[in-house]
């Protein structure tokens, strides 16, 4: 990588695509994961953490600000030496893994990140109502990024993919029972709830489900579920979730 | 503290607004007090300001005593 000077390529959307397997696939999802040619490979943390990193930010980044960023309490020319060593081992899997011009770094644009892909096609289930968005969808927002990493940048970045993730199947859940495909909605429906039990929308849309498949028994235990979750903070469901569930049996059963 | 062997301890308060209006603040607290033991962490949840600050309280509490 020393001493190739190659302008950095602008990524879009709309990649060209061969059809072929990518030969580099990142996995961020559950775990730290990086697949060259087919093969798992085995890297230092210290790599790890470059290639999550501009994984992460996919976009060009200078290298002192990669280096400041992941080595915070190292002086700097340390800080650049780790980065370098960091950059070696990752070229030695594989020369497509890590762009570099002058003095940016960037992941390169034929490397496969599942976290991008979860992302697109989370936002995607957030505005558009195709068939492909709700297949594609659901199996993809089940698991939090890099979940066990507690440096700072990936703590911050794995909130942000969470919120998104957690909105976009709350809407795949009401947009599957609207139609009509109940089993799957409660997957994703309940897949949001373990996701945080905290967030009533989530509970909502699963009571919807139950309600849409003539269960209003399980639509109950959902709620119960629900007040129970917030009882143990001393609060009540809101309004709305009361609501969604008097229609179906009285205050007397809700109480 | 001087000899004390390094540890890193890590808390992570999220907070967001739910559309209750009796009580809309949540937040959800997970913490480690030691990053090197992802195993060993706790994960609750709260729904007032006064229960966030006693669980960094504690949280602290325990990192300082070395627990």
């Amino acid at each position: 990588m020393a001493g190739t000077s190659r302008s950095l390529r602008v990524r879009d959307g709309a990649r060209a695509r061969s059809g072929a397997s990518p030969a580099v696939r990142l996995r961020l999802l559950h775990a730290f994961e990086l697949v060259c040619d087919g093969e798992p490979v085995t890297l230092p943390m210290s790599a790890q953490r470059v290639a999550a990193f501009l994984a992460v930010h996919d976009r060009p980044l200078m290298r002192s600000y990669v280096a400041g960023s992941l080595w915070l309490d190292t002086p700097e020319e340390r800080a650049q030496a780790s980065l370098r060593s960091a950059l070696w081992r990752l070229h030695r899997c594989s020369r497509e893994l890590v762009e570099a011009a002058g003095h940016r770094l960037a992941i390169g644009p034929e490397v496969e990140v599942d976290l991008r892909k979860a992302e697109e096609l989370a936002r995607r289930a957030l505005r558009e109502t195709g068939p492909d968005v709700l297949e594609l969808a659901a199996g993809r927002l089940t698991e939090d990024l890099l979940p066990d990493w507690y440096d700072d940048w990936v703590l911050l970045e794995r909130e942000q993919f969470r919120q998104l993730r957690l909105r976009a199947l709350d809407a795949l859940c009401d947009r599957l029972t609207c139609e009509g495909r109940l089993g799957e909605a409660l997957d994703v429906g309940l897949t949001a709830v373990v996701g945080e039990p905290l967030r009533e929308s989530a509970h909502r849309a699963v009571i919807r489900v139950h309600l849409a498949d003539g269960n209003p028994g399980e639509a109950i235990r959902q709620y119960r579920l629900c007040r129970r979750l917030l009882g143990e903070l001393g609060i009540r469901p809101s309004q709305q979730i009361e609501d969604l569930v008097r229609g179906v049996t009285d205050a007397e059963t809700l109480a | 503290m001087p000899g004390a062997p390094e540890r890193t301890a890590v808390l992570v308060i999220r907070a967001w607004i739910e559309e209750n209006e009796a009580s809309p603040l949540r937040f959800r607290i997970t913490s480690t007090l030691d990053v090197t033991a992802p195993r060993e962490r706790d994960t609750f949840g709260a729904a007032s300001e006064e229960d966030v600050l006693q669980a960094v309280r504690d949280w602290l509490r325990a990192f300082v005593s070395g627990e």
